[in-house]
């Protein structure tokens, strides 16, 4: 399984504003209010627990194909530790990874097989593509007729989940 | 209301928080928050408190989860209102 989501911390700041009256209860479980509101860095917690909430439907849409919705309130978390997370959606689990830095807070999906991640611009990202599975031409970013992000690498179609916002990007893939 | 009427203010609260200008300026019934007006999904939650505040109804998660479009959320503001 695949999905990653990221938060620019700066854009964030400028977008949202998460005490607003009603806005916590929206997204969190009384729990997770709880922890949001006891963290030393409310802010930073709060899109943690965003950004493993997103990756978390990102997965499940692709696992389970349901239709676009927006319910964050029905996929709950847990932190495990300061990286690890566990996430349950309607009778399914999945744990996350998260990484925080002074700009931006980044959670992807946690698999049994190894998957890779990329921070950068996409073309930056096909570029890298190219010269390490030695392609003959560039790689692309597609949909699937259900709208899921793939990559054509010619000779087949790799999943791939992306993120943007503000000034960053990152590829799971 | 009716729906038109609805949408019209609908139109004036999403505004604030759309990236893709040319979509809203021909904003219609199908047009998607994320996909063709490029709404950041986190603003998404700011739509719905808005649309609370605007039509003084409370949306709970389950009506909440359909408005990821402009039909859609008018149905649920219409439903919202006749339910007053």
């Amino acid at each position: 399984m695949i999905g990653n989501d990221i938060v620019d911390l700066v854009k964030a700041k400028q977008e949202s504003n998460i005490f607003r009256p009603r806005y916590l209860e929206k997204v969190c479980s009384p729990e997770e209010i709880d922890l949001v509101l006891s963290s030393s860095n409310a802010i930073n917690t709060f899109w943690r627990i965003w950004t493993m909430k997103e990756s978390a439907y990102k997965a499940f849409q692709r696992d389970l194909s349901f239709k676009t919705f927006f319910n964050p309130f029905a996929f709950t978390c847990q932190f495990k530790d300061s990286d690890f997370g566990e996430l349950n959606y309607n009778g399914h689990q999945l744990s996350t990874k998260t990484i925080q830095t002074k700009e931006f807070i980044y959670s992807e999906v946690v698999n049994f097989r190894t998957t890779q991640r990329f921070f950068g611009s996409s073309s930056d990202f096909l570029k890298k593509l190219k010269t390490e599975l030695n392609l003959k031409s560039h790689p692309e970013l597609t949909k699937t007729k259900d709208g899921l992000p793939v990559l054509d690498l010619a000779h087949k179609m790799s999943p791939i989940s992306k993120t943007h916002h503000g000034n960053f990007q990152a590829f799971q893939y | 209301m009716t729906s038109e009427a609805i949408q019209e203010r609908l139109k004036t609260i999403v505004k604030p928080y759309i990236n893709n200008q040319e979509n809203f300026e021909k904003l219609s019934k199908e047009s998607d928050f994320i996909n063709d007006l490029e709404i950041n999904s986190a603003n998404l939650v700011d739509i719905v408190l808005d649309v609370e505040d605007e039509f003084d109804i409370r949306i709970e998660n389950d009506d909440m989860e359909k408005m990821t479009n402009v039909e859609a959320t008018v149905e649920v503001i219409q439903k919202k209102l006749s339910a007053k």
